[in-house]
């Protein structure tokens, strides 16, 4: 009834409003700042990341370790005792398809501008080990003439800047302060995105489980003072670990004395894992 | 205010609330302590427990195979590469011993295009077995600390040990099975008798005359001999044409498969190591034959060899058969003389002597009148019907062509 009688009653009527708008507005912040938190808290995190905590894990430190990851190609003879050894580690899924680590066969075959590729779990390889848990390379191109041939072990990269990680909609996987990219299976919900975002193809998903997988530098050795499991296997040192921050581990030795390149560099990802010995078309 | 403007500002208030206490129930304490994921979960998957317990961890118990397995070019390949990463071994039961060497060895040792050339590569089919039936790597190689050259087959050293624990290595009568025993521990025994820690008049000359790296070879031969041995290890008859061609200089006196005629001893069952040193002695003259000589003097060295490697390895089928049934204390003789008496090593042919002749030996065995610690004990056990159908037995054994 008021409001129709005069504009003043309208103007009064819509400075109330602003001014209660305003205090509404206020009072809401106030109580998402405050009564979250969360804002205050992602900010301390950030803090945090340069000078963290220490997480619980008896005699290891992480901040005073940086470990890396080294690949000499030239050496791998395709035994694919690293693929059953990080299985047997990890319980990994025990089928071919499923795995944190294999091998490439790369063969150029006389004549031939392609190389052709197959890893352990090509069905001619399965055939050639007789099972799904077990595996070897067959013997395909004996006999062929061929240009050129070797194995190329991959492994997941874990990348200084790891687009799962950006991609990851809970926080279940993440960059560690020692450098190893985990998988919080607790806080998975099995969304694949960051399967799609690896350009590298290292991670896998666990159907049975509903999360997804991937190689952990088997966390739960390197924290102990071992190598991880592919590592501690590989009869000729194809693979390399240690901690980059550590002159004299394996690592460095290897950095210093080889000059290494990583996969695909142009995908800004900055690979930890390191390698030699790799021709063009690898990727 | 108007009153659908505050009812807005209570519903907002309603919601933020509701929505920030969800955040804070569910997300979990350590959430952001470290960056935007659950701390918790660090300490979490650093706790899992290595399966790969390393060398070291072997090395504990495993002290005189880790010796062996560090001197050899082996030392790249990890126990746990080839017998299962350890986990709680031994508290949860033993590792398993690979079965299947080829497939195994193979593994690495395939000859494939994509291997770097420094890697030792074999093309499986061409490779050489001692028994066909039987493809082994482990026969030749020991996968503790194999060597590329200079290999003595483990056969032909077998042979020596043949003669008392049976061809199979599974033991006669007083002589102990080889095949149920632990390489370490053979290869521990013979070298106490080597040493003289261990003494026995049998063994401690047979094992002086061994190398360290032979007693190594024999104790993994007769270590994963195991129970697929159910028959004795026959090496295969060599068929190949240059084996023919040399017999066919043997074959006019020894018979047609080496059995022995009249005079002329059999060469088969004989020890490999044996006719070998006996062709090179008439070669050089060491030992005399009218007969001998001259047709040793015509072979080199390898006609040698495989001369002997055939004789050694012929089929006991084809030497001669006996006319009458074995008597029961034939159980006493075939340990050291050979299922078929055809002789074994230092062990004489028992098979086509005379009776007289053998009956005469066993009495004088039992008696004193000659003299030796093996056959002693054997004879005085003996009554005289026995000696009698033993005697019957061996000399009933006719050449089969």
């Amino acid at each position: 009834m008021k409001r129709k009688g005069s504009g003043g009653d309208i103007k009064s009527g819509r400075r109330a409003f602003l001014r209660g708008l305003g205090k509404a507005v206020a009072s809401v912040s106030a109580l998402m700042i405050g009564g979250a938190g969360l804002i205050g808290k992602k900010g301390a995190s950030h803090a945090a990341v340069l000078k963290p905590d220490i997480p619980p894990i008896p005699d290891y430190d992480w901040t005073q370790h940086d470990w890396g990851y080294g690949i000499d190609a030239t050496r791998c003879i395709g035994c694919l005792r690293c693929v059953e050894a990080c299985k047997a580690e990890n319980n990994v899924v025990p089928t071919a398809n499923h795995f944190r680590t294999w091998v490439e066969r790369y063969v150029w075959l006389e004549g031939e501008e392609r190389p052709m590729v197959d890893s352990h779990s090509d069905p001619g390889n399965i055939a050639a080990s007789g099972s799904e848990k077990e595996y070897r390379f067959d013997n395909r191109y004996q006999g062929k003439k061929i240009d050129k041939a070797f194995f190329v072990p991959k492994i997941c990269n874990h990348c200084r800047h790891p687009s799962c990680v950006q991609v990851c909609p809970t926080g279940a996987t993440f960059k560690t302060h020692d450098g190893a990219v985990l998988i919080d299976h607790d806080y998975c919900i099995g969304c694949q995105y960051c399967v799609q975002a690896c350009p590298y193809g290292a991670r896998f998903f666990d159907y049975e489980r509903q999360v997804t997988e991937k190689c952990t530098w088997c966390y739960h050795r390197i924290t102990k003072g071992l190598k991880p499991a592919c590592v501690e296997v590989c009869p000729v040192g194809a693979r390399i670990f240690g901690d980059m921050n550590n002159e004299a581990s394996d690592i460095s030795k290897f950095l210093r004395e080889n000059r290494v390149q990583v996969l695909k560099p142009e995908t800004g990802n900055a690979p930890t894992c390191f390698y030699i010995g790799l021709d063009k078309e690898v990727s | 205010m108007p009153q659908h403007i505050v009812r807005l500002v209570v519903l907002l208030v309603v919601f933020f609330t509701t929505a920030v206490t969800a955040k804070i129930y569910f997300t979990d304490d350590s959430f952001y302590r470290y960056g935007h994921y659950r701390a918790d979960s660090v300490p979490e998957m650093a706790a899992g427990i290595p399966k790969f317990r390393g060398t070291a961890y072997c090395q504990g118990c495993h002290t005189e195979r880790h010796v062996q397995w560090t001197a050899g070019v082996h030392k790249v390949v990890k126990c746990e590469i080839c017998h299962t990463p350890a986990g709680e071994h031994p508290a949860t039961g033993k590792l398993p011993i690979p079965t299947d060497t080829v497939k195994l060895c193979t593994l690495c040792h395939e000859k494939m295009p994509s291997r770097p050339a420094t890697q030792p590569q074999i093309v499986v089919k061409d490779h050489p077995y001692p028994h066909e039936d039987r493809l082994e790597c482990i026969t030749c190689h020991n996968p503790h600390s194999p060597s590329i050259g200079g290999l003595k087959p483990a056969v032909a050293l077998a042979a020596q040990c043949a003669g008392c624990h049976g061809a199979d290595g599974k033991g006669v009568g007083a002589f102990p099975g080889l095949i149920d025993k632990d390489a370490v521990y053979l290869t521990r025994e013979m070298k106490k008798y080597k040493a003289g820690a261990r003494q026995n008049p049998m063994m401690t000359p047979i094992m002086q005359a061994l190398s360290d790296r032979d007693i190594d070879v024999l104790a993994e031969y007769y270590a994963t001999l195991g129970d697929k041995s159910a028959a004795a290890p026959d090496a295969p008859e060599d068929g190949s044409s240059a084996v023919r061609q040399l017999t066919a200089k043997c074959v006019g006196c020894h018979g047609a498969q080496g059995q022995g005629v009249g005079a002329f001893p059999a060469l088969t069952g004989k020890d490999a190591a044996y006719l070998h040193d006996q062709l090179r002695n008439y070669k050089s003259g060491v030992r005399q034959n009218p007969m001998m000589t001259p047709i040793a003097k015509g072979l080199t060295d390898a006609h040698i060899e495989m001369l002997a490697k055939y004789y050694a390895t012929v089929d006991a089928k084809s030497a001669p058969a006996p006319t009458v049934a074995a008597p029961e204390a034939n159980a006493k003789c075939v340990g050291c003389h050979g299922a078929q008496g055809q002789g074994m090593g230092a062990f004489p042919a028992l098979a086509g002597k005379d009776a007289a002749y053998l009956s005469d030996q066993l009495r004088n065995y039992r008696s004193g009148a000659r003299q030796n610690p093996m056959m002693m004990p054997i004879a005085k056990g003996l009554t005289d019907e026995e000696i009698g159908k033993l005697a019957g037995y061996y000399s009933s054994f006719k050449p089969s062509n």
